[in-house]
């Protein structure tokens, strides 16, 4: 097959599907073997669900011939963050404690995927228990630190680091993230890839792995905003084995509307960042007044990071509580990881509720003021990706290591979707994101898809 | 409410000394002062939390959910 088709969005990859250009069986086995093969340079992959994948593409083929056409993802393949459960192959969580255990069901966003139908050809590396153990550098997996594809000497990002790397280095046409606090916008932002964080509640949580109750949502993560929004509408649905999700139709197509949104530009959300960012993000400003119009915003005045820290402990404290107590979490990769959860053990209740009753204040004032704008922008991270070996903390300043909106979006679970948006230090990716009032998703991907007919970011890709 | 249930530091000092005592060979004297750094960021942070005015009307969502005022 031509090496195009690896860095082709899902969309032309169906229409070429349907013009007999490929079949779903070519596809996946294209895919099968390049995530096989380059997977392990990224320490991207950790497992290969090859006779899933060419059953499922058998199957795929077999319905089109027929002229029974699922939707666009039909006979497409990706890859999942392995904190999803699949059934027959392994589901580690990263962590080298759960390396050979096995679920006999699927997440149901896998099922979504299956019933659109399409084809799951690998289990993507994560840091160990989605990175919710405290991390402070990249080696904090058992397949080791995630490497970026424009400079393997730098960390893909985290904790979705499989799926960002898989699609930036073409390995998958897209894969599924998840995110409590930063983990599908990191990795986006460091690869150069669309990664789209839904609202809470839009998609079942049913089958991952759980760090925080309250703040886990699971989204796609592909090479266009159009292509998010194409995969979010197979995922997104109410769930019974998911209490917290919501009966709320989302439908996507390529919008008419390409001008004339009005965009909230958030204040000060570049200051603190690398210069090649902040100069990134102006060019982008300069872009989307072209057909937006700007208005600057300010966040309302809560203690974001203070509401999101102290839930998030409680929440995993609790979640992990007999892997802590019990040792377990001596066996993490991460030396820090063995030690630092013992803390969210003494997070005392009246704390986890008073930051619960500061939240639904929060997320009314929030989204008093997201509804008002198509989307808010901002820079999706203040630095470039750093070393493999090297510490967050000496090149992320304390408290602002995403911008300051990552800890407002997350207390108050809205949507937000990063694109590239050029390059930085190092060669290596920057990107913005569109972040929206709570079930706007078709207003995010909207404006950033115009941004993206504007620009072409999202077609440069790395030498793989 | 005084005495050591009521202060964060006591909790923590706790803890490092359990910690210390039950896993020597995990926890040596770099991990102490990132877990005791940690332990104080906590404690700060839900001292800016009690600073927020609450009243007996804001009650939590035990579940949550993203607009709270729908059905």
């Amino acid at each position: 097959m031509s090496p195009e088709f690896a860095f082709l969005p899902v969309r032309e990859l169906a229409r070429r599907i349907r013009s007999g250009e490929t079949r779903p069986l070519e596809l996946t086995e294209y895919f099968l073997d390049r995530l096989g093969r380059l997977g392990p340079a990224y320490n991207a992959l950790v497992t290969l669900t090859r006779e899933r994948a060419l059953r499922e593409a058998a199957e795929a083929e077999a319905e089109l011939r027929a002229g029974r056409d699922r939707g666009l993802l039909h006979g497409i393949p990706y890859g999942a963050k392995d904190l999803l459960a699949a059934a027959g192959y392994p589901t580690t969580w990263g962590a080298a404690p759960f390396r050979d255990r096995e679920f006999d069901y699927d997440a149901t966003v896998i099922s979504r995927l299956r019933e659109a139908g399409a084809v799951l050809v690998g289990k993507l590396a994560t840091v160990e228990l989605a990175g919710g153990m405290g991390y402070t550098q990249p080696n904090a997996a058992f397949t080791g630190p995630g490497k970026n594809p424009w400079n393997p000497e730098f960390w893909s990002g985290g904790s979705s680091n499989g799926p960002g790397s898989a699609v930036a280095a073409g390995l998958v046409p897209f894969a599924l993230g998840t995110e409590t606090w930063g983990s599908i916008i990191t990795p986006s932002a460091f690869c150069g890839v669309c990664g789209l964080r839904p609202t809470y509640g839009r998609v079942s949580r049913f089958g991952a792995m759980p760090l925080s109750w309250s703040l886990d949502k699971i989204g796609p993560m592909g090479l266009t905003a159009d292509d998010c929004g194409i995969i979010l509408a197979a995922l997104a649905g109410r769930d019974p084995r998911d209490p917290t999700t919501v009966d709320r139709p989302f439908r996507w197509d390529l919008p008419d509307r390409t001008e004339g949104f009005r965009v909230g530009v958030l204040k000060g959300s570049a200051e603190n960042a690398q210069p090649e960012v902040a100069r990134n993000f102006e060019a982008s400003l300069r872009v989307l007044g072209t057909f937006c119009r700007l208005e600057d915003v300010e966040l309302p005045e809560f203690p974001f990071n203070e509401i999101a820290s102290t839930i998030l402990f409680a929440e995993a404290g609790s979640i992990f509580e007999e892997f802590i107590t019990s040792g377990r979490v001596g066996e993490l990769t991460a030396p820090e990881d063995r030690y630092r959860p013992y803390a969210y053990l003494v997070v005392p209740a009246r704390d986890y509720l008073r930051a619960l009753r500061l939240r639904k204040k929060a997320v009314r004032a929030l989204n008093d003021l997201f509804s008002r704008y198509d989307a808010v922008v901002s820079p999706s991270r203040l630095t470039v990706a750093g070393r493999i070996d090297q510490d967050f903390r000496t090149y992320m300043p304390p408290r602002t290591a995403g911008v300051p909106i990552s800890a407002a979006e997350n207390v108050a679970g809205l949507p937000g979707v990063s694109v590239p948006n050029g390059f930085g230090q190092n060669g290596l990716p920057t990107g913005i994101q569109f972040t929206g009032a709570a079930f706007s998703e078709d207003r995010i991907l909207a404006v950033a898809h115009a941004y993206q007919l504007r620009t072409d970011w999202h077609r440069r890709h790395p030498a793989v | 409410m005084t005495g050591p249930l009521a202060d964060p530091k006591a909790r923590a000092e706790q803890l490092l000394a359990l910690l210390k005592a039950a896993f020597p060979d995990r926890f040596g004297p770099e991990a102490e002062a990132d877990l005791r750094t940690r332990l104080q960021a906590d404690a700060e942070r839900a001292a800016q939390l009690r600073a927020q005015p609450l009243d007996f009307t804001d009650e939590p969502d035990v579940v949550f959910r993203a607009l709270p005022d729908e059905p």
